[in-house]
């Protein structure tokens, strides 16, 4: 009983087979992979030995440079917190000085106080109270009032016939 | 991006000595074992070797930037360092450890040798030639 063998794979040609294919050179390679490899050698030896050089001048120069620099970073940040103007009044509170001009509230401006007479006269009831009538206001083209206002004041009329300006 | 077709900037071992090297351990690989041959080759090693390399007669070993070289004894010719060794270091004609390298261990040359600025290096250097000889300079 003979066997028989069942294969799915693809017959190769043998043309393909006969097809001369290129050959690296072992010398070609050899001198690519030389290369590569100096190539990667000055890369990692060039950073190692700044690193090295950065190592040491900073181990030698970096306490003496840092000793000096601390001192003269930690003035100018003194000197920027004591601004005149900023922050010395509440150092000098705190000192026990007197407060100094810049502490006391700053002034407003001043509103003008009417004169007696003129006020006396814009009080005065515009309406009489016997007939009803309305007279034109004597200071009624005066220039308006400010905000400022005064409590009413008895005028003379008022104080002599009280009787008239009661309910 | 260029590719540098020269070795690293030598001050003793020769570049053409360099450049005929034939065998390299490649970054990432580890060889554990020794490699001894009575030729003149060369040996680059760019990754990890754990063992001994010797040279009966000439050779060159290059221990790359990357390259470590662990409970080792280098013997040739011309051994130029740049990566890390641990162990000795024999040079029949130059040694050369480049600012890059870390030489831990004893160092012995018979001619001349040539130590860079910011090499680190702990261990004996010893002179094997003669010390009575008038120098050739």
């Amino acid at each position: 009983m003979g066997l028989t063998f069942f294969s799915t794979r693809q017959a190769i040609p043998l043309e393909s087979l006969n097809v001369p294919q290129p050959v690296i050179d072992s010398n070609s390679l050899r001198e690519a992979a030389l290369q590569a490899s100096w190539h990667r050698d000055h890369r990692v030896a060039k950073r190692r030995e700044r690193l090295r050089w950065v190592l040491f001048w900073g181990w030698k120069y970096g306490r003496a440079v840092g000793a000096i620099l601390v001192p003269v970073v930690m003035a100018a940040w003194l000197a920027f917190q004591l601004k005149p103007g900023v922050f010395k009044p509440q150092v000098a509170t705190a000192l026990g000085q007197a407060p100094t001009q810049a502490e006391k509230p700053p002034v407003g401006p001043t509103i003008a106080q009417p004169s007696d007479a003129a006020i006396g006269i814009r009080l005065l009831p515009t309406t009489s109270l016997h007939t009803g009538t309305s007279t034109p206001s004597p200071v009624a083209n005066l220039a308006p009032l400010s905000t400022w206002s005064q409590p009413l004041r008895l005028t003379p009329e008022i104080q002599s016939s009280p009787k008239e300006f009661s309910p | 991006m260029k590719i540098r077709s020269e070795p690293s900037t030598t001050r003793l071992v020769p570049t053409d000595r360099l450049s005929a090297i034939s065998s390299l351990i490649a970054e990432g690989a580890v060889f554990d074992g020794s490699f001894q041959t009575s030729r003149d080759l060369g040996i680059k090693v760019d990754g990890t070797l754990k063992g001994n390399i010797s040279f009966d007669v000439g050779g060159t070993i290059h221990v790359g930037a990357t390259g470590v070289v662990e409970n080792t004894r280098l013997e040739a010719d011309y051994i130029f360092i740049e990566g890390k060794v641990v162990g000795s270091v024999v040079a029949r004609k130059a040694l050369e450890i480049t600012g890059s390298a870390t030489l831990l261990g004893d160092a012995s040359y018979d001619e001349v040798m040539d130590i860079h600025p910011r090499a680190r290096m702990r261990g004996k250097i010893e002179y094997r030639g003669d010390m009575d000889a008038p120098s050739k300079n």
